[in-house]
């Protein structure tokens, strides 16, 4: 898609030569006017609510300056509330970039296992392992969540029952959902079942475009194939890994449903929390729409450095074609 | 693809993609279970076969409660909600998004990186960081718990989305056969409507059911900028389920629901998996 920016554009149907100033002149004008419409529409959902939180964040905003619709300009103390004190450093920030960073590395690494495989199988085989991906991929994220929960379920769910016939449990059961770590190890299966089948079929496409005589010439020279992935596979793929491995951080970083979803992640359970959760029960829930809306502006740009990132990759892609 | 696996090899990828498959299906096949089960069996794990997973005695039970009964006036129009909603979301959006690609891949101006940039980086932004401020201003201008109050917040999902799709595929379209074929002595209509309509129709395809399955996915937006049935979809009105009698839990209803909703996608999938495919990969490979 990059290459082909840089291409010229088509030539012009009439020579322009031909036709009166007037009508090269719309022409040079043609493009905004077919990019007018989708650019205000960016522009209006993206501005004023960037502007609107950022304003926000700056102002005492609860339910009395709701009322009054007089909100308190405070400054920084918002962000002095948010960023001081523990809560952020210990439990919000851990439970945000530990739980990316495990969901990330999970999904990239199965995700590749997954298109390897897929390289592997036989048509039919192939599709229904892609088919049944795709649902995975599609199922909206608040019904896949309620399954986990459903599976998970202290009282009722089908690990308690295996693990007790197993014999791994004692029969009073164990409520996974109130303990930080087993809490998050319910929403990184979720979101990495969510999120592995986009990066498999992305790096299955990509792995297409590995040429096979390379394999073949490495194999030749007695590579096996572990030596191969690592000194064929990676290198030449390496912009393709970029890209799913900063996709998948970006999703994994302002992961909200999965979380809020789940018990205790509505609010009840502060220990749980991630960035989006904190922001959205600080304004929602407890009205405190000021400092909801800083730690909102926190989140975006944490995430803008990461876009940022990217872009950058993206670029570096373009100067190796 | 590869010719040179020997059997064995074969063989050993066919059982290790097994337990993918399972691990992919399960929470699938056990939404679908649970929709089965009644409310007795939903209390008691001995009227279920393979450890309290699929009901010995499956019932409609559910599907009746949430088209006919007691959760009916929920779902139903949650239900028409969803539907209508994300339909409009998604053509509006794909409308907008073949003027911008047709743009990008198409004429020649300075700015194209910077636009795509720009559509990349909205998609970004969090939802969470949008909603109060919408929730607000919707209050103040009277679209909060309307239809078109729900579809200009699915367009910041979808249209950057779209616009990014559609222009990976726009640029893998030959334009020049337009000329050719207009060489060839075909009008201008003909021309579009013999090529280009044909080539272009799979990617415009393609984008409109990913940008669906993204609205279709929404939480965040539907949960908070409604308040009743007018315009509540049903991944924020399962939320508000409640059991048949106080004290059950809507886990059936749930269930129930999250399959109705779930089928228009998995017929969705396996219709037009090859197309679908497509177009994830166009964005992220090429992009």
């Amino acid at each position: 898609m990059a290459t082909s920016l840089d291409e010229p554009a088509a030539p012009a149907r009439v020579d322009p030569a031909a036709r009166p100033r007037r009508v090269r002149r719309s022409r040079a004008a043609r493009p905004w006017l077919l990019l007018a419409g989708p650019l205000l529409v960016i522009a209006g959902l993206l501005l004023y609510p960037i502007v609107r939180v950022t304003v926000l964040s700056f102002q005492r905003y609860g339910l009395k300056e709701v009322i009054s619709g007089k909100p308190e300009f405070i400054g920084l103390d918002n962000y002095r509330e948010a960023l001081s004190g523990d809560y952020l450093w210990k439990t919000v920030l851990p439970n945000t970039v530990v739980f990316a960073a495990v969901a990330v590395a999970g999904t990239v690494v199965l995700g590749t296992l997954v298109a390897l495989l897929l390289q592997h199988l036989g048509p039919r085989l192939r599709a229904l392992v892609i088919g049944s991906a795709l649902v995975a991929w599609a199922l909206p994220a608040v019904t896949g969540t309620y399954v986990w929960v459903w599976i998970f379920d202290p009282d009722s769910g089908i690990v308690r029952r295996t693990l007790i016939a197993l014999g791994m449990l004692d029969p009073e059961g164990f409520n996974w959902f109130t303990d930080r770590l087993s809490f998050y190890a319910i929403a990184v299966l979720n979101v990495i079942h969510h999120g592995y089948p986009f990066i498999a079929i992305t790096i299955f496409a990509g792995l297409s475009t590995v040429p096979e005589e390379l394999h073949e010439a490495a194999k030749l020279d007695g590579a096996n194939a572990w030596r191969r992935f690592w000194s064929i596979t990676v290198p030449l793929m390496r912009p393709v890994f970029a890209v799913v491995t900063i996709l998948s951080t970006i999703w994994d970083f302002k992961v909200f449903a999965q979380i809020y979803l789940m018990p205790g992640g509505d609010g009840s359970n502060p220990d749980v929390f991630n960035l989006g959760v904190w922001s959205y029960v600080s304004s929602i829930n407890q009205n405190k729409y000021g400092l909801g809306s800083a730690i909102a502006v926190l989140l975006t740009l944490v995430l803008l450095v990461i876009t940022m990132i990217y872009v950058r990759a993206l670029f570096r892609e373009d100067e190796l074609q | 693809m590869q010719t040179n696996l020997s059997t064995k090899t074969r063989n050993w990828m066919a059982v290790a993609s097994i337990p993918v498959m399972i691990w992919t299906a399960i929470p699938l096949l056990w939404i679908l279970a649970t929709s089965l089960k009644g409310t007795d069996a939903l209390a008691d794990p001995t009227k279920n076969s393979f450890g309290n997973f699929w009901p010995k005695d499956p019932t409609l039970e559910n599907y009746r409660v949430i088209f006919t009964g007691g959760a009916s006036d929920l779902f139903n129009p949650a239900l028409r909600n969803s539907i209508i909603v994300c339909l409009v979301a998604t053509l509006i959006s794909v409308i907008l998004a073949m003027f911008c690609a047709y743009a990008i891949s198409r004429l020649d101006f300075p700015g194209k990186k910077l636009i795509l940039t720009t559509a990349l980086a909205v998609s970004f932004f969090p939802v969470i960081a949008m909603v109060t401020p919408l929730f607000n201003l919707w209050r103040q201008v009277g679209l909060f718990d309307t239809i078109p109050g729900l579809i200009i917040p699915y367009l910041a999902l979808t249209l950057p989305l779209s616009i990014w799709t559609l222009s990976a595929f726009f640029q893998q379209i030959p334009w020049e056969m337009e000329q050719a074929a207009q060489v060839d002595g075909a009008t201008s209509w003909q021309a579009f409507r013999k090529v280009i309509a044909p080539l272009a129709a799979p990617g415009v395809f393609t984008t409109a059911i990913i940008a669906f399955f993204t609205a279709w996915n929404d939480f965040v937006f539907s949960s908070n900028l409604t308040s009743s049935n007018n315009s509540r979809t049903v991944p924020a009105a399962l939320a508000f389920f409640t059991g048949a009698s106080q004290f059950t839990q809507p886990t059936g209803a749930i269930a129930a629901a999250a399959v109705i909703v779930t089928i228009p996608v998995v017929i969705l999938v396996l219709l037009f998996q090859r197309r679908i495919v497509a177009g994830l990969t166009s964005g992220a490979v090429k992009g």
